[in-house]
């Protein structure tokens, strides 16, 4: 019954005060729909929400400004139009909390009061406590409220009034900023809100006033939209806008939502372009531009399908010619639910610039050191041979001690290297000369001029000198000033200096005693043959006897001269070595022998055949010597007999010359060999004495030996080595 | 015949006297010139007169000895062949020393002998005659060296007077 009569047209009348009715509650519900297709946000939904029960409330009272009749119209009123105003109230309630991301908190009395405002409506529908009847003005019918109507207007004041506090706190917390304009906006409007609450005075007979609610309304909503649309555009294009990094904002179906400036620079599309587009179109229109798109579009699909990843990627672009890095991040609305992703680009051509110039300088740099390394190495392999081949000592010493030594410094002075190291130089210099060598040394150091190369004495390990030149230079050695010295060893040149001096010393005494010794001794025995011979009168027999033995020992002392100057001439003798034939060297010595004294009957047995290397005329001394001895010594034995042979024992030829005459005790064996010893009296057997001396000197600058067996009246046999 | 002159250089008088006693006995009645170093014989073998001419005779021989002070034996032998006058005249070196070395000089410098003096008197008197008995009559010289100043020859060969 009641749905016939609300669709039969007799039920209403055309009446023009309903139409700001009806057009806010078009205007406003379309305004709710434009913040939510622009966002669907939870501050969007709340507002639509919001904008919705406005609208119902709106056109409600309009249609019930329309009707005819009462009963419809409280019909009419209880089901649709209370539904509106019932909800508006939570509604506003809901979005004060959702743009004040006050949610979480409040979500419970939201709840709460979405309960509350459907059990107002359910009893306004089950009841007449609410909506008792309808009222007739001037610009139509309005219903009248019961009882009811005084807690729920409180109810629906109480949420209103409670947003506005909720929004007056914030503000006040609030920096100034684009927020707190933004919720200053919100409060201005929600208070304008209130006043459309003057419809519910008309409900309330006989306060006869106009229900310009719908104004309020319509600015309210009109101002939130733009606080809300207004809020969102400053913070966008404000952020993203002053990034330099390119940013896109995609939706979870890979929709373009927003994009900034840079980006819009470094793809070389406007913002037009970018809005609303598959980001993986965008992505194959400008494929040409990008090295390697299949990869980016791998990286795209994955941000799009996987949106809770973050994900860092590096491409290239090739025109403009840059190098980007992306990271995209999910986007997360206020429910937890990944919304979408934003792909931050970033340019980092200029950062792989450097790398890469980075990179080529190490690579130079790298390869420098390793060309350099290796030229050090081998420089200082080379060094090192040099050094510890050097047949000069080299070190190094630092603060009065010794920090390196090459092996030729440490073995000439007879230490270990663990010993040598370490040790204060003072130690290695002869006492006598350490001060003022250490003295030379500090004002080496502190940069004097001083004498650096010298001769001094070193003090070996056992104690011993070593004579030795040293050459000095400061040099830096690990950062700190140290001294480099040579050390050359020169006990051989010393030594070799020493005897040529002696040799020549005793050169000069050889010479002098060749020509001055002997002038006298003929002198003497000149002049005894004179007196022996013009004063032969006057002497009487001792006389004459004295002056004989006078003549006879200058005579002895000058072939005792000689022969000293003979031994001494062997050692200063220039030898050269060739093939001496020792058999017939000794064949012509004993037919001289025979000459000399013909009436001794001797048997020489010589070996034939016997060659030696060595000095003909020395080897002829000595063997002259050696069978001369073995002629005068067995001078008493009428079945003389002197032999000359060889034989070897191992790999040395042993020559020997024997004879069996007098022979000798061999506990004076010792002594044979020494010039001016005699194993016998010289008028037994005349000599020199410096015969068997210049043999065995003979013999030993021939690198041989040589020794003698014997037994006393049965022979002696010398024997010799030559090398 | 134009007695021969014998030159002995020698610093020691011991010796002068043991040397002339040796030629006595030897009855080499030869003059002998005793010049006491090298200078001294070359004043008497290059010294001249006023009127440009050599004073001296030049010996049939000179007896050089070695070690003399101020100028020694070989210095003044180099003297007397590095001289055209004297270039051939025969010099016997006569020395106490028997070293290597003095001989070597000696004859690398034209020496014409070179004799050690002995010390037994016996023997030094053996040696000097067979000395005078050689160079005096035996050995023959060129003309410029026979001939004194008044163009007399050296003949030798007149060694009758010798006698041991």
């Amino acid at each position: 019954m009641m749905l016939d009569k609300l669709l039969d047209s007799a039920s209403y009348y055309l009446n023009p005060y309903s139409f700001p009715m009806f057009i806010t509650a078009l205007l406003i519900m379309m305004l709710g729909v434009y913040v939510f297709i622009q966002d669907k946000n939870l501050v969007s939904k709340s507002f639509l929400i919001m904008t919705l029960s406005g609208s119902i409330w709106q056109a409600g009272i309009g249609m019930m400004y329309l009707m005819r009749d009462a009963i419809l119209i409280l019909s009419f009123y209880k089901v649709f139009v209370f539904f509106g105003i019932a909800m508006i109230a939570p509604g506003m309630y809901f979005f004060t909390t959702a743009s004040l991301g006050l949610l979480e908190e409040k979500k419970k009395y939201v709840l709460a009061n979405y309960v509350i405002a459907l059990a107002f409506y359910i009893t306004s529908l089950m009841t007449d406590w609410l909506v008792i009847g309808v009222n007739e003005y001037f610009w139509g019918r309005y219903v009248l409220y019961g009882p009811l109507s005084i807690p729920f207007l409180v109810f629906f004041f109480a949420l209103i009034i409670r947003s506005l506090l909720l929004y007056h706190d914030s503000i006040r917390k609030m920096e100034p900023g684009f927020k707190r304009d933004q919720i200053k906006l919100f409060t201005i409007s929600l208070a304008i809100a209130i006043m459309g609450s003057v419809d519910f005075l008309s409900c309330f007979p006989p306060l006869e006033v106009y229900p310009f609610g719908y104004l309020p309304v319509f600015v309210f909503v009109s101002l939130q939209t733009y606080a809300i649309l207004q809020y969102k555009k400053a913070s966008l294009n404000e952020i993203f806008g002053a990034m330099e990094d390119g940013i896109i904002v995609i939706d979870r179906n890979g929709r373009i939502t927003e994009v900034n400036h840079s980006m819009e620079k470094i793809i070389g599309l406007s913002r037009q372009d970018f809005l609303g587009k598959d980001i993986l179109d965008i992505l194959f229109s400008i494929a040409d531009k990008i090295e390697n798109p299949e990869k980016v579009a791998a990286l795209l699909k994955e941000i799009i399908t996987k949106p809770g990843k973050i994900s860092d990627e590096d491409i290239t672009l090739l025109e403009p010619a840059l190098h980007i890095s992306t990271r995209s991040s999910p986007l997360t609305d206020r429910f937890g639910t990944k919304s979408g992703s934003v792909i931050v680009f970033r340019d980092i051509t200029e950062r792989k610039r450097l790398e890469e110039e980075l990179r080529k300088y190490k690579e130079e740099l790298e390869e420098l050191v390793k060309v350099r390394t290796e030229e050090l190495a081998a420089s200082e392999k080379k060094y090192r041979a040099l050094v510890n081949h050097a047949q000069v000592g080299i070190g190094i010493h630092q603060g009065g001690k010794t920090v390196f030594a090459n092996r030729q410094l440490i073995s000439m002075l007879g230490f270990t290297e663990e010993e040598f190291i370490g040790l204060p130089i003072s130690r290695l210099i002869h006492p006598a000369e350490v001060k003022e060598v250490m003295s030379r040394a500090r004002d080496r150091y502190d940069g004097k001029e001083v004498i650096d190369t010298y001769e001094l004495r070193l003090i070996r390990k056992d104690g011993s000198v070593l004579p030795a030149i040293t050459s000095n230079v400061v040099i830096e050695y690990e950062g700190n000033k140290a001294t480099l010295i040579t050390i050359v060893d020169i006990t051989e040149s010393k030594l070799r200096k020493e005897l040529e001096q002696a040799n020549q010393e005793l050169e000069m005494f050889a010479y002098s005693i060749s020509h001055d010794l002997r002038a006298p001794l003929r002198s003497i025995d000149g002049f005894s043959q004179a007196l022996l011979e013009d004063y032969e009168e006057q002497l009487d027999h001792e006389g004459q006897d004295y002056l004989r033995r006078i003549r006879a020992a200058s005579q002895r002392m000058a072939s005792m001269i000689d022969a000293i100057l003979q031994l001494s001439r062997i050692g200063r003798y220039e030898m050269r070595r060739e093939q001496v034939n020792l058999s017939t060297l000794a064949q012509d010595i004993t037919e001289d022998l025979k000459m000399a004294d013909p009436d001794r009957q001797v048997e020489f047995v010589i070996a034939e055949g016997v060659t030696v290397s060595g000095d003909p005329t020395l080897i002829r001394v000595a063997l002259e010597n050696l069978i001369g001895n073995a002629w005068k010594f067995t001078r008493k034995n009428e079945n003389a007999r002197i032999e000359l042979g060889m034989m070897t024992q191992g790999k040395k030829h042993v020559y020997y010359v024997r004879d069996n005459g007098a022979g000798f005790d061999m506990k004076y064996a010792d002594k044979l060999f020494a010039p001016f010893q005699r194993l016998h009296s010289a008028t037994e057997y005349t000599g020199t004495g410096v015969g068997l001396a210049s043999v065995q000197r003979i013999i030993r600058r021939h690198g041989g030996d040589i020794w003698a067996e014997s037994v006393v009246d049965k022979g002696t046999t010398f024997y010799f080595t030559l090398e | 015949m134009h007695e021969k002159t014998i030159m002995l250089v020698e610093d020691n008088s011991d010796d002068i006297v043991l040397l002339q006693r040796a030629f006595k006995k030897c009855h080499m009645e030869s003059k002998m010139v005793v010049a006491h170093d090298g200078i001294e014989a070359l004043e008497y073998l290059f010294g001249k007169c006023e009127d440009d001419r050599y004073k001296a005779v030049l010996p049939a021989v000179v007896l050089l000895d070695v070690k003399m002070p101020r100028m020694d034996g070989l210095e003044t032998l180099k003297q007397i062949r590095s001289h055209s006058r004297t270039t051939h005249l025969p010099v016997v070196m006569l020395t106490s020393s028997d070293e290597e070395r003095d001989k070597l000089q000696s004859y690398n410098l034209g020496a014409n002998s070179y004799i050690r003096k002995p010390v037994d008197f016996n023997k030094f008197m053996d040696v000097m005659w067979h000395l005078g008995l050689y160079w005096l009559t035996i050995n023959e010289l060129p003309m410029h060296l026979g001939r004194g100043q008044n163009g007399r020859r050296n003949t030798g060969a007149d060694y009758r007077g010798f006698r041991r």
